[in-house]
């Protein structure tokens, strides 16, 4: 039996109080600090060949004509923006959900279009028109087996698309689900054991015609999901109480590869391949932040903006895994008046040897705890918070970690460690 | 693979194909470094812009040498490669942009604005440019634009407020600038509901503006209010607004400020010229009372005359100006009088004065911190009104009753009126009152034509229209109640209570009845009979139906398990009284009598020991007991058989049956013993427990026996004949049939007794109904429901034809089935369907003049009539019914299995088909090819 046990980063109101924390920088030196603009809980940051990329919504997310929106390629010893790839046409240009593969940059923008571009030239390859924004992280596989990557992603409010790699032209569209407009990364998994990947999804029942009710779907709903990668056929559906926001997760239970989906409201299931239910749990409501499960079967979640009652609760040699108000949540991190849409990652920041979980929060606090929930240290942030995943790796090369913070002021924030430890999990939708 | 899958695959795989016919769309391409525009990989537009968009709505943005331009699918330009940035087109419209302004072209080319703005938005309440703090409200095809010098902008129904960086409003109406510099915008709060008006402040003053007609009342009030004005007449309008144009006026008697006000209507219309002073909801004070159609809605006092303002806005001036509502009523200055006006303003009396009751006169007291207080006068919300005339010119007081529409009390100097409640919930029990300076009280109690002298000096009432009043003359308390609408003497004692307030409250009982309140707070006795307590502290008490039980006990306590009795103490040992009937067991106990009823006997019973029996007979006589069981015993007095019993009060034997027959024989299997006994002459009767006669001493001999539902019973011989009795139903068949059977239908249910004399057969229930005659050839009970046996058909043959009546048998341990249900199973001839030439299965056949039949489905209440139509033969199976000369045969295969001899055929399983005919009635079984009595199923 897996002890499974539940570790919230709760935001409570509790008594409690974060007061007087040490500055980031007391710990971890500011090594570089670049305006990148705005991001949010769905951005994620790459690090390839040298270089750490991210998507911007510019200086404002309403802004349009923004100058700072697009993709940047940082210098990770410097900082400094080696490249930015923008759309060159007017509008809402914000992105933010970005994939690298074979040497191309996929993202979608707030302007209606998903594009490509060549990583190296920084030119546009090619683009596609949608009904709406993109802001989902890209899942790239190669789908049509042309042996190039193709990229499949979520229309805030529509369908689901996978587009051709090489030159954008349509492999196909499903809008049977529109997709929530959480934007859930796909969870990238071969279900149907046809060596495709196929993608684990969430959405909901779409409007469409008058003829069934007047949905597509015979539950206007949400829903997690699974699409076959080459057609874009749905292969299994879990209805499920809430929206979500919150990518689906892969790990192995007894030798078993499952899939942990969790909505808004707290539903959690855990399905396997086929999408039969194996176990489920209430958590309450407020999950932006995905859930992510560490080496030694800890699941490290952040929550945004309840009140959770209690913070330190029993563990559990139970599985499925129960309510948290029961006795599932091992130990919390408790912070008053904070928020967490960012996803918590593992790494050894602190040198011991063993990971932590790394996590931020929209009022400014970075806070390390160990993997089993108990903090370890909550630190205050230069600039104002973040909604974005910290980033954790040795993006220099000089054998130590570094800290990538995405904050919410605008600022792209590099703290070094001096910890040469492992990265389990070092970025959001990057492992 | 489920179904829902399926579809949402088939979807899936559609869209797929939609998105192909996309590709067939013109898709911008590069090539060498400049783009162009293919359609299925042909270029259809060569390359040539620096960058490209898709084409949407017939445009694709493009980007040259000289800026940003659109293009249509021929590839000409349609707004001039001219602008710095441009935004693809997205409802029918494109941002463009130039040199850091905004504009918007349409699709069509068209520059709707020039780009001359900082920026502009969209909004779902209209689109706004912007230029530095400054912003204008563009309509939503951008044709017109407000000028650019707002801050703010509230749009509402078809008004645009616009607030100036002074702080004042422009109102715009479509597009159109109507009023400036007002100092409210026309926000919700300032609209009407129902129009484009708009109540607007300009100047400090409020004013009423219409869109069409300008200023309907010019800004010259000092406020107007918005009143809810419930309409219920009015469907889809059923909350509608009144608003009251109001100024201030210095008031000339005091520092106040008198408010006049005119009433307009949603509509923006004055509901009457007049000012007013003052208003009521109409429905607080005369409800809903429709008056020719019209439902009141406002009373409106004005300084000079009053109007009432109906649902319908219609008015109506009122009589009387000035009208002080009182419930459902008013009071008048009517000249010289007073008058009391019902809700239709019609005069009900006049008086020298009308005044409220005062219930509780203003007093003074001190709070808790030491200050004098003063309590309001509070008046009663009762429909009775204190009025006064003069009498020899002194003026008397009585209360009058306004739903009676009387006087109720005397008329008394001085009068003095206080009403009384009574129990929990405080119910309006009554008045008493004084006056003519007497130390003594009367009382009123709602139901009496008039009150009482005053003759008592403490009055109490109590529920159920009883009071209890002191006469000082006797000094005894009197209980009264209201009979023949006067006040009628009960009883008198040294003290008289109500039921609860003397009897001792036990923990556990059976309130079988529903007789006891229980609270949170309290356990109460509410079985609301009085208890009379004499000066030598016995109890007495009044029962439910007057009977009166002298005060002579010790105590009266609740009873421990039936509320309908109290124990009854004296002497040392208990007894009962059932309050209800005055039914008094005497006080012959030890220990209270717990008291069970026995509705076999229809007579209550005590349990003095855990295993013994007690009976009391109610009016048959004292108490005492009898164990049916064992102790009872016949006894021989002189030769003659009786029965006697052991009385558990007594230890004796006492007699139950006098000994006066030749013979007696206890029949113990009932639940309540019967003895059989025989007297000299030979013949045989039945006793029950008390005694009586169940049945007379007209038989020879008896068989005691079940039926097969268990029904206990006895058979009763009388020569050749039967009769049929239950143990506690007493008789169910008489003796004057040939015989009787317990009659099965083929489903093995017995449902009803067959009695049958000569060849006629008759039916009755088991609960001893006689339900038909016995005057028909033939009477089958059949299922009239596969899915539920309980619903049964009978029919029944008499002069060659058929008739049907459906009906509901309750199994036996149904929750339907008990004697009760069973006695209500009984139908008449008016209930049949029919008559039948035929009946086969659940149809019955009706031949036609012509020789046609026409088929109705005989097993409903109401039988359906279908068209007309030849005789068809009925296949079931292999098997054929067919008709012949007016009777049914039955066809296998073909060949003839029962000659057409019969004219009721139902199949009951593959192989068996039940024939019914007036001689002949059996089951044939077609694969031993052999007839079967109904007998032998």
């Amino acid at each position: 039996m897996v002890t499974r046990t539940v570790s919230l980063l709760a935001m409570v109101g509790a008594t409690l109080v974060c007061m007087a924390q040490k500055p980031m920088t007391s710990q971890f030196p500011l090594q570089w600090k670049t305006q990148i603009g705005v991001t949010t809980y769905r951005t994620n940051m790459l690090f390839h060949k040298g270089l750490i990329y991210i998507g911007s919504n510019g200086i404002a997310r309403d802004n349009r004509n923004d100058k700072l929106d697009g993709v940047y390629a940082i210098d990770p010893k410097t900082g400094k923006v080696k490249t930015t790839y923008k759309v060159p046409f007017a509008g809402d240009d914000d992105v933010t959900g970005i994939s690298i593969a074979d040497n191309k940059l996929f993202f979608g923008t707030d302007n209606y279009y998903f594009f490509c571009f060549d990583l190296d030239s920084g030119q546009e390859l090619w683009k596609y028109p949608l009904p709406y924004d993109v802001e989902s992280v890209p899942a790239v596989e190669d789908f049509n087996g042309d042996g190039a990557k193709d990229v499949s992603f979520s229309v805030e409010g529509f369908g689901f698309y996978a587009l051709n790699g090489q030159d954008g032209s349509v492999i196909w569209q499903q809008d049977s689900i529109s997709s929530h407009s959480g934007n859930v990364p796909s969870l990238l998994v071969d279900v149907n054991g046809d060596g495709v990947k196929d993608i684990v999804n969430a959405g909901r029942g779409a409007a469409n015609s008058d003829e069934i009710d007047g949905f597509k779907m015979a539950h206007y709903g949400d829903y997690h999901f699974a699409l076959d990668g080459k057609t874009g056929g749905l292969l299994w559906l879990r209805e499920t109480g809430a929206g979500v926001h919150t990518a689906p997760f892969l790990f192995t239970e007894n030798g078993q590869q499952r899939i942990a989906l969790l909505d808004s409201y707290g539903e959690f299931q855990v399905v396997d391949l086929q999408g039969n239910l194996l176990s489920h749990s209430g958590f309450g409501y407020g999950w932006f932040s995905s859930p992510v499960m560490t080496w030694d079967q800890h699941l490290l979640i952040g929550r945004y903006g309840m009140v959770y009652n209690d913070g330190v609760l029993e563990s559990t040699e139970e599985y499925p895994v129960p309510y948290p108000g029961d006795k599932a949540v091992l130990n919390s991190v408790k912070m008053e008046d904070q928020v967490i849409s960012a996803t918590t990652m593992v790494a050894d920041v602190l040198g011991k040897g063993t990971v932590q979980g790394i996590g931020v929060t929209e009022q400014g606090l970075l806070f390390i705890m160990k993997t089993d929930g108990t903090e370890l240290m909550k630190l205050k942030l230069p600039g104002k918070g973040a909604e974005a995943s910290v980033f954790v790796a040795d993006t220099d090369g000089d054998g130590k970690l570094e800290i990538l913070v995405a904050d919410l002021d605008g600022y792209l924030y590099c703290f070094g460690t001096n910890s040469k430890g492992k990265v389990e999990l070092g970025g959001f939708k990057n492992g | 693979m489920n179904k829902r899958l399926k579809t949402f695959l088939c979807m899936g795989l559609l869209l797929c194909v939609q998105t192909g016919i996309m590709a067939q769309e013109l898709t911008p391409v590069k090539v060498n470094g400049v783009y162009g525009f293919n359609r299925n990989g042909a270029s259809v537009i060569a390359p040539q812009f620096l960058y490209a968009t898709h084409f949407s709505q017939g445009l694709a943005l493009v980007k040259t040498k000289t800026g940003w331009g659109y293009i249509n699918e021929k590839g000409t330009f349609v707004v001039e490669p001219k602008f710095t940035n441009a935004e693809p087109v997205r409802d029918s419209i494109g941002k463009v942009y130039l040199n850091g302004k905004c504009g918007i072209i349409s699709n069509t080319g068209t520059v709707l604005l020039e780009p001359i703005y900082d920026s502009i938005t969209f909004a779902w309440d209209g689109n706004y440019v912007y230029s530095g703090k400054l912003m204008g409200q563009a309509n939503r095809n951008f044709t017109k634009i407000t000028p650019i010098l707002y801050t703010k902008f509230e749009a509402n129904r078809d008004y645009l407020s616009a607030l100036k960086s002074n702080g004042l409003w422009d109102i715009y109406y479509e597009d159109l600038l109507v009023l400036e510099d007002m100092q409210t915008p026309v926000t919700y709060d300032h609209y009407l509901f129902n129009s484009n008006i708009g109540l607007l402040k300009k100047n400090g003053k409020y004013g009423v503006y219409s869109a069409e007609e300008g200023w309907i009342f010019r800004p010259e009030f000092d406020s107007i209010v918005r009143l809810p004005f419930k309409r219920h007449t009015i469907k889809d309008n059923y909350f509608d607004e009144l608003f009251l144009l109001q100024n201030y006026v210095p008031s000339q008697v005091n520092d106040n400020v008198d408010v006049y006000f005119k009433v307009m209507t949603g509509d923006g219309k004055l509901i009457s010229e007049e000012t007013f002073t003052g208003l009521d909801q109409a429905s607080s004070v005369i409800g809903y009372q429709q008056n020719g159609g019209h439902v009141p809605g406002i009373f409106l006092y004005g300084p000079e005359s009053s109007v009432l303002l109906y649902e319908d806005l219609s008015i109506r001036k009122l009589p009387f100006n000035k009208l002080d509502p009182f419930m459902e009523w008013f009071i008048v200055q009517d000249g010289n009088q007073q008058s009391i006006l019902d809700y239709e303003f019609r005069k009900i009396a006049s008086f020298d004065a009308v005044s409220r009751v005062v219930n509780a006169t203003a007093s003074e007291y001190y709070d808790d911190f030491g200050n004098l207080m003063e309590t309001a006068t509070q008046y009663d919300y009762l429909p009775y009104l204190k009025v006064s005339k003069k009498v020899n010119g002194q003026l008397k007081d009585a209360l009058f009753s306004l739903y009676e529409k009387k006087v109720v009390t005397p008329f008394l100097t001085n009068g003095s009126f206080q009403s009384s409640v009574q129990g929990v919930e405080e119910m309006f029990a009554g008045y008493t009152y004084t006056g003519d300076e007497s130390d003594y009280r009367g009382f009123y109690m709602e139901g009496m034509d008039m009150g009482t002298d005053l003759a008592f000096l403490e009055v109490n009432f109590y529920s159920n229209s009883r009071c209890v009043a002191f006469n000082p003359k006797t000094e005894l308390n009197e209980l009264y109640g209201i009979k023949n609408r006067r006040a009628d003497f009960l009883m008198e004692d040294y003290t008289i209570q109500p039921a609860y307030t003397l009897i001792r409250q036990e923990e556990t009982y059976v309130d079988s009845l529903g007789l006891f309140v229980v609270t949170a707070s309290q356990n109460f006795f509410e079985y609301d009979f009085m208890i009379s307590q004499n000066i030598e502290d016995k109890l007495g008490l009044l029962c439910l139906n007057g009977v009166r039980i002298p005060s002579q006990f010790d105590s009266i306590l609740q009873h421990a398990g039936r509320g309908e009795f109290v124990d009854v103490y004296k002497n040392g040992l208990y007894g009962a009284v059932n309050i209800k009937t005055g039914e008094m067991i005497d006080a012959v106990s030890p220990v209270p009598m717990p008291l069970e009823y026995s509705e076999e006997n229809k007579t209550w019973y005590t349990i003095l020991r855990n295993d013994e029996l007690g009976y009391y007979y109610g009016s048959y006589g004292p108490i005492y007991s009898l164990d049916p069981l064992w102790g009872s015993k016949v006894v021989d007095i002189n030769g003659k058989k009786g029965v006697q019993v052991l009385s558990d009060f007594s230890g004796t034997m006492v007699q139950l049956i006098p000994a006066k027959y030749k013979k007696i024989v206890i029949l113990k299997e009932g639940f309540t013993p019967l003895f059989v006994a025989t007297n000299f002459e030979g013949r045989i009767g039945v006793l029950d427990v008390k005694g009586d006669t169940l049945a007379p001493f007209e038989f020879t001999g008896y068989e005691d026996t079940y039926f097969n539902n268990e029904q206990a019973v006895l058979i009763l011989k009388k020569g050749k004949k039967e009769a049929v009795y239950d143990h506690y139903l007493g008789e169910l068949i008489p003796p004057r049939y040939d015989s009787w059977k317990e009659m099965a239908d083929v489903d093995g249910n017995y449902s009803f007794l067959q009695v049958t004399s000569g060849k006629k057969h008759g039916l009755y229930s088991f609960t001893g109904r006689e339900l038909l005659p016995c005057n028909y050839d033939c009477i089958n009970v059949i299922t009239a429901n596969s899915e539920d046996i309980q619903y049964k058909a009978i029919q029944v043959q008499r002069e060659g034809k058929w008739w049907v009546v459906p009906i509901f048998v309750p199994d036996p341990g149904s929750f339907y089935y008990d004697a009760a249900f069973q006695s209500e199973i009984f139908f008449d001839t008016n209930q049949f369907n029919g008559p039948f030439d035929f009946l086969i299965g659940d149809y019955g056949y009706v031949r036609q003049p012509n020789g046609e039949f026409t088929a109705h489905w005989a097993n409903v209440p109401q039988v359906s009539t279908p068209e007309s139509a030849p005789f068809e033969p009925v296949l079931e199976g292999i098997l054929e019914i067919f008709q012949e000369n007016g009777k049914l045969g039955v066809r296998q295969d073909g060949k003839i299995v029962l000659k057409p001899t019969f004219t009721n055929i139902r199949f009951y399983d593959d192989s068996t088909i039940i024939v019914s005919d007036g001689g002949s009635n059996f089951y044939y079984n077609l694969i031993s090819k052999k007839r079967y009595k109904l007998e032998q199923w």
